[in-house]
């Protein structure tokens, strides 16, 4: 039994405002995507369909859309095999400056991102790597790390050692041991960090901006060139389309996490 | 048993073929040495400089308390901890440079360490695929491995379903699947209750005789030493203080911390002087006599329980017989057996066990004669450094 109490009644208003100012704002944009008009008016006065199939029928968002997808996924593979390997030296070696190490890798955090571009960009022009797909996928590759460390760190420390001693004496050496103990354990962790290096990767814009070339744009760069050249409603769907890519994305993947907890 | 059975660790009833003696999984138990072994950490020892020979398809133990280096020294025969000096060989092969996975020896940790992502059929398949068998001959061992701990029905479960004990199980099936030639276990029921305890301390002892392995078995609990082992080793700061049977070291501790560690005793403290057939060591101002001599005067003499006897103070002893005047302070009674403790005239405790059936009438408070036979007193040079361990 529960009894009626302001203080309750007010922390659920509270809660409630907070969540609506987080998620309106994105919401907002998916009516927009459908609007009849060829402005970004809200509300919309007319529906229709026509800014979608204005992105897929325009070669220039398609292709900025392969080129996003194409870098994201090159980036979740390369960055979630190094933060893995990352992860693993930084909670097992014995060395000095552990701790430097762990810092240099999550500094692109907190570093920020303009500083970053500009950086990348003086190097990446003088190795000859912008507006090329390896200067995307290294680019981003560097941001997205540390949010494939962080997970994967937390779950081999939470990761009982004694098993990989069981499974030597069992007679599995370090690689077989990895591959059928370990990784099979902090599996979510490197999950959840693959999935945090694809969407990484998917909306950054500002490093992308400066490495872009005409002939080489990710679609958030695309999406930042034509909302300040045009007032195209386009922009809206491909929009609306990133959210519910995203969002799908990190439903299944924690769907897929509390299966595999409740396996366990 | 069905599936839906859950009796968490039911007895089963012994398996039809117990007492044929043979198990698909018996073999050859390997010859295990070790020569001036040490482990180093700095300046502390955790293993300083031991010897010891495990005889093919005995059961070892190695007793003592924690910090003792009796992990450490599983750990090094293991391969998980390198030695700093030393050498260990099996069946005559040097091993101390061969990594843990290419040892061949079976290990059962104290937390079971079960692989939590597969079932219990496949925590018992891994070292058998590492080994690259083959589907069919897998099956079989399984079988045989899972009879062995009287877990048949249980095979496609996951370990978190299963009780500690049944999990420990498990973990013993898995180490003995491919027959390793020695068993070695780390405080295996350390983390169970009592009664579970006794029982799987009885079917590992079972295990052992039906698969001929070398056990070797590392515990805090002189109990489990006593029920389990062929010989004991006893551990103190790094080094082993006497390696023997049980009856050896309980009647003949070559050491006062083995006197200590292993069962209960009086012991009297005082300075030795040679005489004819023996030693005579001064007590509270009165002469106790041993068989016994050792090196130096500074000396204790240990008297198991059951050695002792109460009399009335005016008991006068027979020839070959010690005597002190004591104070009860205590009984303790136990059914089978009766304890009663005593505080001599210089304040030092007593222990005396009378069994069922032959109690004397004493009562705490009673002045009473303190007797034993001049041959069960243990003389041992004292070492002051046991009481610290102890108290």
């Amino acid at each position: 039994m529960r009894t009626f109490s302001w203080g309750r009644a007010l922390m659920w208003a509270l809660c409630a405002l907070v969540g609506a100012w987080l998620v309106v704002p994105v919401l907002v944009v998916i009516p927009l995507s459908f609007t009849g008009k060829p402005s970004l008016k809200f509300p919309p006065d007319s529906w229709s369909t026509r800014w979608y199939a204005n992105f897929f029928g325009d070669t220039a968002w398609m292709s900025a859309l392969w080129t996003s997808l194409q870098v994201a996924l090159l980036v979740t593979v390369v960055a979630t095999a190094l933060g893995t390997a990352a992860a693993l030296g930084l909670t097992r070696a014995r060395v000095r400056g552990l701790g430097a190490a762990q810092g240099t890798m999550l500094a692109p955090m907190i570093v920020p991102g303009v500083v970053l571009a500009i950086g990348t960009y003086s190097v990446f022009l003088k190795l000859q790597l912008v507006g090329s797909l390896a200067g995307f996928v290294m680019a981003h590759t560097v941001l997205a790390l540390p949010f494939v460390v962080i997970p994967i760190t937390a779950s081999l420390r939470g990761f009982d050692r004694r098993l990989e001693s069981a499974a030597a004496s069992l007679g599995a050496g370090g690689w077989t041991t990895f591959r059928t103990v370990t990784l099979p354990l902090v599996a979510p962790g490197v999950a959840s960090g693959a999935l945090f290096a694809f969407v990484t990767s998917f909306d950054e814009v500002v490093v992308s901006l400066f490495i872009q070339s005409p002939y080489l744009q990710t679609l958030p760069v695309k999406m930042y060139a034509s909302v300040t050249r045009e007032t195209d409603p386009t922009i809206a769907a491909a929009a609306s389309m990133i959210i519910v890519l995203t969002t799908t994305l990190v439903f299944a993947a924690t769907f897929f996490v509390a299966r595999r907890s409740r396996v366990k | 048993m069905s599936s839906s059975a859950i009796s968490p660790d039911a007895r089963p009833a012994p398996a039809p073929d117990a007492g044929s003696g043979r198990n698909d999984l018996a073999g050859r138990g390997a010859r295990i040495e070790l020569t001036g072994l040490s482990r180093r950490y700095g300046d502390f020892a955790a293993v300083d400089d031991i010897s010891l020979v495990v005889e093919p398809g005995e059961f070892m133990t190695l007793l003592g308390p924690s910090g003792s280096g009796k992990t450490t020294t599983l750990n090094i025969i293991a391969g998980f901890v390198s030695p700093t000096a030393g050498s260990l060989k099996v069946d005559g092969a040097a091993i101390e440079s061969t990594p843990a996975h290419k040892r061949d020896m079976g290990v059962v940790f104290q937390h079971y360490a079960l692989f939590p992502h597969l079932t219990v059929a496949e925590n018992i398949a891994y070292p058998l695929k590492r080994r690259g068998i083959g589907k069919a001959r897998r099956a079989e061992l399984i079988r045989a491995a899972l009879d062995t701990v009287h877990l048949g029905e249980y095979g496609h479960r996951y370990p978190r379903e299963l009780s500690g004990g049944q999990q420990q199980r498990v973990a013993v099936a898995r180490a003995i699947v491919y027959g390793p030639r020695v068993l070695l276990m780390d405080e295996p029921l350390g983390a169970l209750d009592k009664k579970l305890r006794d029982w799987l301390q009885l079917e590992i002892k079972r295990i052992h005789a039906e698969l001929g392995t070398t056990f070797v078995y590392v515990t805090h609990d002189q109990e489990e030493a006593l029920v389990l082992s062929d010989r004991i080793a006893v551990f103190n700061h790094g080094r082993i203080e006497q390696v023997g049977a049980a009856s050896e070291l309980y009647e003949r501790p070559a050491t006062l911390f083995v006197a200590k560690f292993l069962g209960e005793s009086t012991v009297l403290r005082g300075e030795a002087t040679r005489t004819g057939d023996g030693s005579a060591v001064g007590v509270c101002a009165r002469a106790i006599h041993t068989p016994g001599r050792i090196e130096g005067s500074r000396a204790a003499i240990v008297v198991r329980p059951e050695r002792l006897a109460v009399r009335p103070r005016d008991h006068r002893p027979e020839p070959g017989w010690n005597a002190l005047p004591a104070t009860v302070t205590g009984e303790i009674y136990l059914g089978s057996s009766r304890k009663l403790e005593l505080a001599l005239p210089d304040g030092s405790p007593a222990l005396v066990r009378e069994q069922a059936g032959m109690l004397s009438d004493t009562r705490e408070g009673d002045e009473v004669t303190l007797t034993w036979r001049a041959g069960d007193s243990v003389l041992l040079p004292d070492d002051p450094d046991v009481e610290a361990v102890f108290t």
